[in-house]
């Protein structure tokens, strides 16, 4: 053969090949990753982010992968580890991990990152975050709602100041809203996971004449409404439909899916439209919201939903906020 | 602070110091014998583990015990062989166990968990409580004292029971003086290893029925170290009862007590900063170290390998 | 059958398997855990081959290893020391932490100084933080009696809650709702020695520190009088030796290394105090000095080796699914290999190795 067209031919095939390939490389699936605090088998916060990964691996053609347990300390060796591996989009699932998470983006600027709940953001970090409050306060109004003794309790897993000034604020607002008798008792299990504490809480809460419950506490959630069941009082879900657990007893739920902001923000990545920033989804948003059990709905005091409905109207028009929420109880001396 | 509140406490102290009372028992028959026994959170927490595993399975409470009591057997076995027949040190094999445990039964739960054997909805039965008649409907003191599960009445039993053993048969008597000197239990014709193996397995099951206790009577499910914690507080139940049985039960109570306290004071709206709450057993630990319960000796041969001329 | 070990003990030839026990345990432990991944439905060679690709064929990841080689080296020399000198610190993850406090106090309160002034006043006040929470452990059982194993788990736990406390309390910037602490000054911050690793200079001190406690346990006079306390305390006693002193020198030392673990933490990756601070280093300390039977040159190889396990679960979970806890296992199963395997060694002495009362 001429030497000309045996170059020509190798020439061909090189550049077949190479298109192939870089054909493959293009449409190779993103790779997406989510680092979780505890383990998946804890339910509530770290398994919703876990769900939220794995249905947009169902929806969408991308290579998932997980990293659970991953402590401050280890966070951002985690991080590293999954930047070295080429992953494109690293989810880290607490807000406790902001700082940590955004000085590792600084050195990889070309990765996307995505934490929740969290409140500083940077160019290749976005932040999406529900409000902590918005449904909280509407489970707090449930719970005014409900209680004949005129005391609810609130079960929160840590000590924070989050816990104090979102959520407690919040759900103390919602329940003398409602019920302006209504005592507060709300505390503290000390992890996600004590749910011998949560328990022996619970009914230690029922004994001083508590009628009403809402745990947002992990996997101690469950156990609670199970107390609550077997001592024939109201429980409150949270995060997720809990009336599951005792179709008889949760008589509300107060959503605040993570598994949503997190297949969320999978999405925008998926599309090419995800951005630094911080992004707070609330009821608007469709992040948060509260239903009642239907099986339940009879066991409401007279207009009882409509109450609870004008206050989250409220809230989705923006006529009230936290931070007047937070000065009202101010005004009248209660602490959150 | 009214009589509701303080029944409520007492019972709350009661349930929470029998894992505690379990696990301090076993590791007490050990003590006694002059071998440390550091991994007694190892054994709570598979014990914790197959009993769930047990319940899961086949749904029936009793199966649970049994496989609990099993894996304890074990584990006090190997404890026993390492540290008895081999000398090996007996902190670090303690330590050794509980990472092992540890690992272990977080790797099985969850492969149980990914094997679809549980479920958001998975629900494992408990022990029911026993309503003695009659007397569990009394007010304030039924609910205190006759309205407990059976594994809170065999502890108290247990504890009867242990004790009439070291101080009143002969056997007793051969055990302990195994721990005060082995040297002279041996001339005497005592054989030192069988002892120690034996109070090495009753150990491990002793404390891995503590650990049951928490996911056959309290909760209905397992999770990762559920035991938290407890396996070393049961230690210091040990010193803190100075060694012997009816102390050892004493010093459970008042543990459970403190436990129960930081949670009632919580509902009862007391602001405390949990973390505070949270250090109580142990600064109430370094407590009875330091003798505020006063001198507390323990075996004389405590700690050291004997080894047979 | 209940005891072998005199028909053995003064045979020369388990001189020789002694030295490999380490090595065997290791391979024991591999094993053990490769069924483990079985039973979990992966291929353990698959497992273990991505493990070793995934670390050794990329520069990052490897060096990752390093962010936990340092803070092992530390808490296992502080472990080693300790055991050396007859105290059994078991308590060096709470000794990190009160390092780690008073590290942080040093360097975020202290600004304007030059980082060769900064960084050996941080890394001296993570010391005498470390050394300190040892200190009140030694006491209680000098001058009190109590018994130093259950001491030190007490206190450590109790500093782990305590460091909680006071950083939401009060180190916690006022408005932040999260719950840390404020950076250290950058002029505190340890330099890299490769950029855009982690090689950073921990590693250097940690070795430079593992050098000057081999010199002084084996090669002064202190250390001999230390090692001769810790194996006989009674005939060191008879020969002259200030026992207090002595032990109260290791309990020093010891207390201090951990609070390096804590300050090189900090100064190295970390930056600022979180309440989760430390993953467990100081218990691991104990495994790698256990594994390398207290030696310093071992604890350099085992510190690594358990680093690269660390390492090597996170990536196994990440590439192939194997659950994490794989790793306490293997570690778990190690340290029981090698505790069974002390009565190989022809320096067994009977007071020294059942532990204390």
């Amino acid at each position: 053969m001429k030497k000309s067209k045996v170059f020509l031919r190798v020439f061909v095939l090189a550049f077949a090949i190479l298109m192939i390939f870089s054909t493959l490389a293009m449409t190779a699936p993103l790779k997406i990753a989510i680092i979780l605090p505890h383990a998946i088998t804890s339910e509530g916060w770290t398994k919703s982010g876990f769900d939220g990964l794995m249905k947009a691996k169902e929806d969408f053609d991308i290579e998932t992968s997980y990293q659970e347990n991953v402590s401050e300390g280890e966070l951002k060796g985690a991080l590293r580890g999954y930047i070295a591996e080429g992953y494109d989009l690293i989810i880290v699932h607490e807000m406790g991990y902001n700082d940590p998470t955004l000085e590792v983006a600084e050195e990889s600027p070309d990765t996307m990152f995505a934490i929740t709940y969290g409140f500083k953001a940077a160019d290749n970090v976005a932040v999406t975050s529900g409000t902590n409050w918005q449904a909280n306060s509407l489970a707090g109004a449930v719970a005014g709602l409900m209680t004949k003794s005129n005391k609810v309790g609130f079960i929160i897993s840590n000590d924070s100041p989050v816990a104090h000034n979102f959520l407690n604020a919040g759900f103390i607002y919602g329940a003398k809203r409602i019920n302006p008798e209504a005592e507060v008792v709300t505390t503290f299990v000390g992890s996600w996971s004590d749910v011998v504490k949560g328990k022996e809480l619970a009914k230690a809460m029922i004994k001083q004449g508590v009628d009403v419950i809402y745990s947002q506490c992990g996997v101690v959630n469950r156990a609670v409404i199970e107390v609550c069941e077997e001592a024939g009082i109201w429980a409150i879900g949270a995060v997720e439909d809990m009336s599951y657990v005792a179709p008889q007893t949760v008589i509300a739920n107060a959503l605040a899916p993570t598994e949503y902001l997190v297949y969320g923000v999978i999405k925008e990545m998926v599309e090419g439209t995800l951005k630094g920033g911080r992004v707070v989804k609330g009821i608007k948003d469709g992040a948060e919201e509260i239903t009642f059990n239907p099986l339940l709905k009879d066991k409401l005091p007279e207009n009882g939903e409509e109450k609870v409905m004008k206050l989250r109207q409220e809230i989705v028009d923006g006529d009230i906020t936290l931070e007047q929420m937070k000065e009202e109880l101010k005004k009248q001396n209660i602490k959150f | 602070m009214d009589l509701i509140t303080i029944a409520s406490w007492v019972s709350m102290s009661i349930r929470l110091s029998i894992p505690l009372l379990f696990a301090a028992l076993g590791g007490l028959i050990l003590f006694k014998t002059g071998v440390f026994n550091m991994g007694l959170e190892a054994m709570m927490l598979t014990g914790a583990f197959l009993g769930f595993y047990g319940v899961l399975i086949t749904g029936s409470p009793w199966v649970g015990l049994l496989l609990a009591i099993i894996g304890g057997a074990v584990l006090g076995l190997l404890l026993a062989y390492v540290t008895v027949s081999l000398g090996g040190n007996q902190l670090v094999i303690g330590l050794g166990m509980n990472f092992f445990a540890l690992g272990l039964t977080g790797f099985f739960y969850r492969m149980l968990c990914s094997a679809g054997l549980l479920t958001d909805t998975t629900k494992t039965a408990n022990f029911s409580s026993i309503h003695i008649p009659f007397f569990s409907k009394l007010p304030i003191l039924g609910e205190i004292f006759f309205d407990h599960n059976f594994l809170t009445y065999l502890a108290i039993l247990l504890v009867i029971f242990v004790s009439w053993f070291f101080y009143k048969t002969t056997y007793g008597l051969s055990l302990r003086s195994v721990g005060e000197s082995p040297e002279t239990a041996d001339t005497a014709g005592i054989n030192v290893y069988l002892i120690r193996y034996v109070a090495a397995i009753v150990s491990g099951i002793l404390a891995a029925t503590g650990g049951a206790f928490l996911t056959l009577t309290q909760v209905t499910r397992f999770s990762e170290n559920i035991t938290d914690g407890r396996g070393w507080i049961a230690l210091a139940v040990i010193i803190f009862g100075k060694y012997t049985p009816w102390g050892t039960l004493w010093a459970s109570l008042i543990f459970g007590a403190g436990f129960a306290l930081v949670l009632q004071l919580q509902v009862m709206g007391v602001k405390i900063p949990i973390q505070i709450v949270q250090m109580l057993p142990y600064i109430l630990t370094i407590a009875a170290l330091i003798g505020v319960v006063g001198k507390v000796r323990g075996p004389s041969a405590l700690g050291k390998h004997y080894v047979k001329n | 059958m209940f005891d072998f070990r005199s028909s053995i003990i003064n045979q020369k030839k388990y001189k020789v398997f002694y030295a490999i026990i380490p090595f065997l345990a290791l391979f024991i432990a591999l094993f053990i855990g490769g069924v483990l991944i079985f039973f979990a439905g992966i291929n353990p060679w698959k497992a273990y081959s991505y493990m070793l690709q995934s670390i050794f064929g990329n520069i990052r990841l490897f060096s990752e290893v390093f962010t936990h080689f340092v803070p092992l080296v530390f808490c296992a020399l502080s472990f080693a020391v300790a055991y050396k000198g007859g105290f059994f610190n078991v308590g060096g993850e709470g000794q990190l932490y009160f390092g780690a406090l008073t590290a942080t106090l040093a360097g975020v309160y202290i600004q304007g100084l030059p980082a060769f002034m900064h960084i050996p006043l941080v890394l001296l006040t993570g010391f005498i933080g470390g050394a300190f929470w040892c200190w009140i452990a030694g006491i209680l059982k000098i001058k009190l009696g109590a018994d130093e194993i259950l001491n030190t788990i007490m206190l450590s736990y109790l500093a782990i809650l305590l460091i909680n406390f006071i950083v939401m309390y009060f180190l916690k910037p006022a408005n932040s709702y999260i719950s840390q602490s404020e950076k250290i000054a950058k002029s505190a911050y340890f330099p890299k020695l490769i950029p855009h690793t982690q090689i950073n200079l921990g590693v250097i001190l940690s070795l430079l520190t593992v050098i000057i406690i081999y010199y002084f346990l084996y090669r002064s006079p202190y250390g001999y009088q230390i090692r001769a306390i810790g194996e006989n305390s009674d005939a060191a006693n008879y020969a002259g030796m200030n026992i207090l002193k002595g032990t109260m020198t290791v309990i020093i030392i010891s207390g201090g290394l951990a609070g390096l673990a804590g300050a090189s933490m900090l100064m190295g990756t970390q930056y600022r105090l979180t309440p989760a601070f430390s993953p467990g280093y100081g218990f691991e300390g104990i495994g790698a000095a256990v594994m390398a039977r207290n030696n310093p040159w071992g604890i350099i190889l085992t510190a690594f080796l358990f680093a690269l396990l660390r390492v090597g679960a996170g990536a196994m979970q990440r590439g192939v699914g194997v659950p994490l806890p794989i790793s306490w296992t293997i570690e778990g199963i190690i340290m029981i290999l090698i505790t069974g395997s002390e009565y190989l060694s022809n320096k067994f002495s009977t007071n020294l190795i059942g532990g204390r009362a």
